[in-house]
């Protein structure tokens, strides 16, 4: 009697312990991320924390660098090119550009023109507000006028490159390349380029695409 | 015998005095040594794991720049750094110059970070290190 009151105490506590304890190790809540203070582990694809780090490593380097201060002393008129995506992820190279172009602008030197892009305008509004020129429903005071717009004396064009190594150990190595250059488009000159590697390595299951 | 007595007390006495002047004299020198206005934060356990910790800010170029030395010290540490720069009415200035960037530290090793921020108008900086779990 005293056994099986045993046998049926140990059926019901062990498991009990043991699945309070398990729950106590996992976390099942979705949690929102302070991205200023974000510890999280590392993947082996790129997350925001490195297109925040080659980006804020880059336009701080072409800031301290010079490059981007107008010799006649006003403003460069910045035109985004081509962003190269050569990795075996899916990427939006605005996750790059953005910050690039968002630190630029704030540093007062440079303004962008959404303008002019080469698959078209970024913004097709520039152009699709003077297409109201001479049409009676609209104050032709308010339609903007011909030789208004500011053409682009720079552009910044780049890539994002990716290569795969297998180590010796098994393990995997993924290197990432951020590279960017800045372009007087008067002269065709380079002012500034710059690339930055970023390297992960983890197990070689790991999918980094 | 009561002479020898009075005269190690005196002995004493004069050297309690002497130490305790020496120790009011000395200057306290802050450590960090942090230029006044900015901040320079040590996360646990990096305090043991660095020394002679210095912050600056230099003017001389376009944009001003916090160069933050020292040695390392115990063990060799992966650590992640993050500047926040504030203008002189103690704005933050916002964009990717807070993002933490990573670095090694060795032991009796000197080491320089050193960070550019993003507008003139940057006035004053916070650093700070902390441990990284990602290297």
């Amino acid at each position: 009697m005293i056994l099986d009151r045993f046998i049926c105490i140990r059926r019901f506590v062990i498991p009990v312990i043991a699945g309070l304890a398990l729950g106590g190790c996992v976390t099942t809540g979705t949690q929102y991320v302070d991205t200023q203070d974000d510890r999280g582990d590392a993947v082996m694809a790129l997350d925001y924390r490195d297109f925040q780090q080659a980006a804020g490593e880059m336009v701080e380097g072409m800031l301290s660098s010079g490059a981007v201060i107008d010799p006649d002393g006003g403003r460069r008129v910045l035109m985004v090119g081509r962003i190269t995506n050569d990795t075996m992820q899916r990427i939006d190279t605005d996750q790059l550009l953005r910050p690039i172009r968002s630190d630029l602008r704030r540093s007062g030197r440079v303004v962008l023109t959404s303008a002019v892009g080469l698959q078209g305008p970024e913004d097709e509004s520039s152009m699709a507000v003077r297409e109201l020129r001479n049409s009676a429903e609209f104050d032709q005071r308010t339609v903007a006028g011909e030789g208004q717009m500011i053409a682009p004396d720079s552009s910044l064009s780049g890539s994002i490159r990716q290569r795969m190594i297998t180590m010796d150990d098994g393990r995997d190595q993924v290197e990432y390349y951020f590279e960017l250059a800045l372009t007087d488009i008067n002269t065709g000159l380079v002012l500034w380029e710059d690339q930055r590697i970023i390297v992960k390595r983890g197990a070689g299951d790991t999918v980094s695409w | 015998m009561r002479n020898v007595s009075a005269f190690r007390w005196l002995m004493l006495t004069s050297l309690l005095l002497t130490l305790g002047a020496c120790a009011s004299t000395q200057t306290q020198s802050e450590y960090p040594a942090v230029e006044a206005g900015n901040r320079l934060d040590l996360e646990y356990p990096i305090e043991s794991r660095t020394k002679m910790m210095s912050l600056t800010i230099r003017r001389d170029a376009n944009l001003p720049t916090v160069i933050i030395s020292g040695e390392g010290a115990r063990a060799r540490t992966a650590i992640e750094w993050s500047t926040q720069w504030f203008t002189a009415d103690g704005r933050e200035v916002s964009g990717t110059s807070n993002r933490f960037r990573r670095a090694t530290i060795n032991p009796d090793v000197a080491f320089t970070l050193q960070a550019t921020a993003p507008v003139p108008v940057a006035e004053t900086v916070h650093v700070r290190i902390r441990q990284s779990d990602n290297m």
